[in-house]
């Protein structure tokens, strides 16, 4: 049997919740990834708000509405004759009065590769169980809540957004190009096609979800060298007990359900 | 990449053209376009040969190709870095009859602009002098004008239409005009039309008749000669 138990409620699991989250502040990553058919490279943050807490008996505390503030920076290489086809200008001639015909040798002008940038921000909405971990680290026990799973992220209308922020970015990025006026819609249009919904959530999801799946909510900690009673004089010192082994789950006590850590001792 | 309107520097959307009326040997250099000039050495030639053939022949146009080489050492492919490389042509001597016409262009869009530099005056681009012109093909809609650099006052524009295909078929329709080209006489300093419209894509032809040496040159490429049309 337990011989230490400490029990909270979901007000408190809540408002415990708020504070963590508050505390974990923006996180960041870059890297490469797909993008469709496009290499690309990446920067991404992330930052977590909000978030309903519901524990579940047996073993469950569940965030409803979670919230994830993103923030993408894309670049890519457009190699823009795998778009749309090299343009020849034919041979031009002009008579020349009191001269003759003069020509102009064929011209083929041949599209270049650009860099695309795109800045794209958002956020969603997810709910996710978090599992309780136990661990005795440097002589403190450590209760956490850990994000179960991949939980699968809905990007919703951010999708189509993106991929109009794609299109606009590339109509910017080859703006500079000789000639491309004429091929400008159905170039933006083509590598839009290209990437689509699929090429967007096939980097968004793997870049993205990590922010949430596998992120640790601290609880509580407890040193495994517990006082117990405090030192009350200097021939009246502090009691210890250790604490061997630590539990925690989550609890029905009518009408509340609680989450409940339970430590076992010795003196 | 971005469109660089001016005849001192010839681009693959550029030919420079010069007919020749008189025979005789014609050497050159192509060098860079802005560069410190041939420096003496024209290792290229026109040479110019009157038949015993009637004289009211059809001009004769000769394209010379011009490319630009990175040297090669020894039998390895590096190129040496270092080395600036030189502007060669497909036929280091042509050969043409009086009142032929010779036009030198490079086709690849990488190589840096070049000049054609003669040894005798009249024979070069960065002066347009006598029975010579310059064609650019136009590729960014808006109003192009254009100045002589060296201050003869010539002075016109050429404003580029952006087709703005909505489907394929005008896509198509635009492709089909490209081979569409304009012509401005240019006598004296004074172009004739001072003021012509295109569709993006087409060529202009700037045939010098005569004049004291000009150049056709975006007028922002010579700020104290951007004046509106007209103005002068």
């Amino acid at each position: 049997m337990s011989e230490i138990i400490a029990a909270i409620d979901e007000g408190a699991a809540q408002q415990l919740f708020d504070t963590e989250v508050a505390a974990l502040g923006p996180q960041a990553t870059s890297g490469s990834s797909s993008l469709g058919p496009f290499s690309v490279s990446y920067a991404v943050t992330g930052t977590l708000s909000n978030g309903t807490v519901d524990l579940i008996a047996p073993a469950t505390i569940e965030i409803a509405d979670l919230r994830l503030d993103w923030h993408v920076d894309l670049s890519f290489q457009l190699d823009i004759g795998d778009f749309i086809p090299d343009i020849h200008i034919p041979q031009v001639c002009v008579h020349i009065p009191c001269v003759g015909d003069v020509c102009t040798p064929k011209i083929d002008i041949v599209w270049p590769t650009v860099t695309v940038p795109v800045s794209f921000g958002d956020f969603l909405k997810t709910t996710v169980d978090l599992g309780v971990a136990l661990s005795l680290v440097a002589g403190v026990w450590k209760v956490e809540g850990i994000v179960q799973g991949v939980p699968s992220l809905q990007f919703g209308a951010s999708t189509a957004a993106l991929l109009a922020a794609i299109g606009l970015a590339v109509a910017a990025a080859v703006a500079w190009v000789p000639l491309i006026g004429p091929f400008l819609a159905v170039l933006a249009g083509a590598v839009v096609a290209a990437i689509g919904i699929a090429g967007l959530t096939g980097l968004l999801g793997p870049i993205i979800t990590p922010f949430v799946s596998g992120t640790r909510f601290p609880i509580t900690e407890i040193p495994a060298l517990f006082e117990v009673l405090p030192a009350s004089g200097p021939f009246d010192p502090a009691v210890f007990v250790t604490v061997d082994s630590l539990g925690a789950e989550v609890q029905h006590n009518p009408p509340e359900d609680e989450l409940v850590v339970l430590a076992d001792i010795q003196p | 990449m971005t469109e660089i309107l001016d005849s001192r520097a010839l681009r693959n959307t550029d030919c420079y053209g010069q007919r020749f009326m008189k025979p005789g040997s014609y050497p050159y250099a192509l060098v860079p376009a802005g560069g410190a000039g041939a420096s003496g050495d024209f290792p290229y030639v026109v040479e110019v040969v009157e038949t015993a053939a009637k004289r009211d022949r059809d001009m004769h146009q000769t394209t010379v190709t011009v490319r630009f080489l990175k040297e090669r050492h020894g039998d390895c492919c590096d190129e040496r870095t270092a080395d600036p490389g030189r502007f060669v042509p497909d036929q280091e001597r042509v050969t043409v009859e009086v009142g032929d016409m010779v036009v030198w262009n490079s086709p690849d869009a990488a190589t840096r602009p070049f000049a054609v530099a003669g040894q005798k005056e009249f024979l070069g681009n960065t002066a347009l002098t006598n029975e010579c012109g310059y064609t650019h093909v136009f590729t960014t809609p808006g109003e192009h004008e254009y100045v002589d650099a060296n201050g003869s006052g010539l002075r016109g524009v050429v404003r580029v239409a952006d087709p703005q295909p909505r489907n394929t078929e005008e896509l198509r329709a635009w492709q089909s005009r490209l081979g569409d080209g304009t012509l401005v006489m240019i006598s004296d300093g004074r172009p004739e039309p001072a003021e012509v419209d295109i569709l993006l894509g087409q060529t202009v032809f700037f045939a010098v008749v005569k004049g004291p040496g000009v150049t056709i040159t975006d007028a922002a490429l010579v700020p104290d000669r951007a004046q509106p049309v007209g103005a002068a």
